[in-house]
């Protein structure tokens, strides 16, 4: 008989978490936030992703799938959410009144438990090997949707650390639908014209430097140049929305709201590109991976994401973009249920969970199931190949029809032997 | 290499099923009590063996008896009565219990459910109250009875808590390093001093190094105990202790230990003859046993046989200690089962030693 309590005794009751937090959600939403540039991209409903990346490995046990008072468990309790039955780690309490507006899959069991093949891996869908390296999630959306209506780059990155143009991400579509990336969520250092440089010059050194360019290509390969040429050709449109990444300008109840941290103040900058109508929008965070003083080290972690994760599905929500925005939260891999001698978890894609929202997903669903001590999947397991499929097709890109042309060679958008996750899509 | 007439000598090693996080010798010197993992509190008693050979000493050894039940989560905290035979002890979910620690049949005498909201990270008992501190940022008093006679509230986790010698104040330290002096009588926080090392923020990861406070023998010495964090993810740090002047606040003396895989300082004891014992866990298979002077620069004794250490416990008679630490070979990406191909968790070896004469 197994001596410890049911988890559920234990946690804090529905009626009791859910009470006296009505209104907050309501209050706190955006009200009057919205820029006017919003309104241009809001009209087009075009669909657009925010992908966001906590790199390391967030853990599945002190998140989206707790087992609290199990060997694996950990320290924390589980609280109830919107959804009856279903619980989050009480390190996600603004999450657990949003679970409505989110679906959980629970069953993922991916391929690599190394940070170095699973980040690409995850993040190119893990094909079948054709022997090319497929694009990043974020380079496949921009090849295949291209920018919006704005005109906006259509694959950006907000990061800590470094910025520039990452072609890396975009395997074999070429250079061209890499990621523009903006280090520690500010434009590359050159970007703004400076203020001893008339629009005139400007223009006219614009002029000279694509005939140096078109002279310097001719003999190059023409992928380069073509995407710095469209790198630049979009830098500039972004140039006239420069006012996004000025953050002191943004009202301090906003910024607030998101949290006076990397993660919250790059979730807003990332809301705000959205608005602006760049189609594919990556936020990342690093330091995910807890090997050592995890326990310690997820109550500030986890509570960070949960309140920008929050603020923004609140946000895209408020505005209507949330209907045809779809939301990725994800990490490489899970962690760990065994605890190791430094309090820590190591790496686990046996049993994790991916948290999505938005355009063509189910809100409300959760799917798939982790055994009672959280260490494998009960029932049916789904890989990241099955993700490709199902946000390709909340996007409206039919996998099955739709095919990449690797310089005549066709090659499937996602893995060709999975499908989509049932339940997920709306 | 050390003197083998100096090291201390191991006596046994006591197994648990699963991992432990606190242990500590009952006042009277009968019983080794530890917090676990698995919301037990796991006991042994001292026993006098047989000798195997005619002639030989008695041997004594340290047995186990059946754990106490009624945590729900990670019992991390642990004190005793001054007096009575009992224990107070507390978890990652809140409750705060007391119960008899001694015999078969052991008696609750009160529980608390939701004595924080949440962790309950430490408790610390003078001869009249016991404090409790958490991850809800409270500090609370108790009597032995179980009364909550007053708190204080903070924004910041909780994370290390003793009382004055006297009794009269508790002493607190936060997530963020900030120690604070306060008075129950007058609910007034008297003085406050910051202990910068002791925090540092990695991208968006609070890394708190504080784990305990402790007064040395004249009280007018107060020991910050735990890590000088250097980056978050994967812990790194360097082991850490500062000798505060306690009417001041100032350090008059700071010893750090080993490198940023070495982390942190998780326990230590005062030896009356003029020393402390301390024990480090670092990343995983890294772990130190060391004795240390104040005044000194350089422990007198250190050892890196047993790895990552999260308890170290004194007995009463001042010639024995344990260590608890974690099972070998405890970390790992990725699915690895055992021989019977069971997916199995890491246990806790706590092992018994006595002190050179």
């Amino acid at each position: 008989m197994n001596p410890l309590c049911k988890p559920n005794e234990h946690a804090l009751s529905r009626r009791q978490w859910l009470g006296g937090m009505g209104g907050a959600a309501a209050a706190g939403a955006l009200g009057g936030l919205v820029s006017p540039a919003v309104g241009e991209v809001l009209k087009q409903k075009e669909k657009q992703v925010l992908f966001i990346w906590l790199d390391g490995g967030m853990s599945q046990l002190e998140s989206w799938d707790p087992k609290p008072n199990t060997q694996f468990g950990g320290p924390f309790r589980s609280i109830p959410t919107k959804l009856p039955g279903i619980h989050v780690s009480e390190l996600m309490p603004r999450m657990a009144k949003k679970m409505d507006k989110i679906c959980l899959v629970r069953a993922m069991r991916t391929q690599d438990n190394s940070h170095s093949a699973g980040v690409p891996r995850i993040q190119r869908g893990d094909p079948k090997n054709r022997g090319v390296i497929y694009p990043y999630f974020g380079s496949a959306v921009a090849q295949l949707m291209g920018p919006t209506a704005s005109g906006l780059p259509p694959y950006v990155w907000v990061k800590p650390g470094s910025g520039g143009f990452k072609p890396t991400d975009a395997g074999f579509l070429g250079p061209k639908y890499g990621a523009l990336a903006f280090g520690d969520g500010q434009p590359p250092p050159n970007f703004l014209r400076p203020a001893t440089l008339s629009p005139e010059q400007d223009t006219a050194r614009n002029e000279l430097r694509r005939a140096f360019n078109f002279n310097y290509a001719q003999p190059r390969r023409k992928a380069n140049n073509e995407a710095n040429t469209y790198v630049f050709d979009t830098a500039e449109i972004l140039l006239k929305r420069r006012e996004i990444f000025d953050t002191s300008k943004y009202p301090q109840k906003e910024k607030d709201r998101y949290g006076n941290h990397l993660l919250g103040q790059h979730m807003l900058i990332g809301r705000k590109l959205l608005e602006a109508g760049c189609r594919f929008v990556k936020v990342n965070s690093y330091g995910w991976d807890t090997h050592g003083d995890h326990f310690n080290g997820t109550v500030s972690l986890v509570n960070r994401f949960d309140q920008a994760f929050a603020a923004v599905l609140e946000d895209l929500e408020a505005t209507g973009q949330l209907d045809h925005t779809l939301v990725i939260a994800m990490s490489e891999f899970g962690r760990t249920p065994r605890i190791n001698g430094h309090a820590g978890r190591d790496h686990w894609p046996e049993a994790w969970t991916i948290a999505l929202a938005g355009c063509g997903i189910n809100a409300g669903a959760v799917i798939g199931a982790t055994n009672a001590q959280g260490t494998f999947v009960k029932g049916d397991e789904y890989d990241i190949g099955h993700m490709f499929h199902t946000w390709f097709r909340a996007l409206g890109i039919n996998p099955d029809a739709v095919e990449f042309d690797n310089g005549g060679q066709p090659l499937p958008i996602a893995h060709d032997e999975m499908g989509v996750i049932p339940g997920v899509l709306a | 290499m050390a003197d083998p007439k100096k090291e201390p000598k191991q006596l046994q090693i006591l197994e648990s099923e699963r991992q432990l996080l606190c242990t500590r010798f009952s006042p009277d010197g009968t019983h080794l009590i530890a917090g676990g993992m698995d919301a037990q509190v796991h006991r042994w008693h001292r026993a006098e063996v047989a000798p195997e050979k005619e002639g030989d000493e008695k041997k004594i050894e340290w047995q186990p008896l059946p754990n106490l039940a009624g945590h729900h989560a990670w019992v991390g905290a642990m004190g005793f009565h001054p007096k009575a035979k009992h224990i107070f002890t507390g978890d990652s979910w809140g409750q705060l219990r007391c119960t008899d620690y001694e015999g078969q049949k052991l008696k609750v005498h009160w529980s608390q459910k939701t004595a924080h909201d949440g962790w309950l990270r430490q408790i610390a008992v003078s001869k009249k109250h016991l404090a409790t501190v958490g991850r809800d940022g409270a500090v609370r008093l108790w009597s032995h009875a179980g009364k909550r006679i007053a708190e204080w509230k903070g924004a910041e986790e909780i994370f290390a808590v003793t009382f004055q010698p006297d009794g009269q104040r508790v002493v607190f330290g936060d997530a963020k390093g900030v120690v604070r002096v306060w008075n129950f009588t007058t609910k007034i926080i008297e003085r406050e001093f910051t202990l910068n090392e002791f925090y540092k923020l990695a991208r968006i990861q609070d890394v708190c190094g504080l784990t305990r406070l402790v007064f040395l023998e004249d009280g007018k010495t107060l020991l910050a105990v735990g890590c000088a964090p250097t980056d978050g993810g994967t812990m790194q740090g360097i082991p850490t202790l500062d000798w505060l002047d306690y009417a001041t606040g100032k350090s008059t003396q700071r010893y750090q230990f080993g490198v940023e895989n070495d982390v942190f300082i998780t326990d230590v004891a005062w030896h009356p003859k003029g020393y402390l014992l301390c024990a480090t866990s670092g990343v995983t298979g890294r772990g130190t046993t060391f004795f240390i002077r104040p005044g000194e620069k350089e422990p007198f004794y250190s050892s890196t046989k047993i790895a990552n250490i999260h308890a170290l416990a004194l007995h009463p008679d001042h010639q024995h200690f344990t260590l608890t630490s974690t099972s070998r070979g405890s970390n790992g990406n990725g699915r690895r089962l055992d021989k019977e191909g069971n997916y199995s968790g890491n246990t806790s070896p706590v092992h018994v030693f006595e002190l050179p004469a």
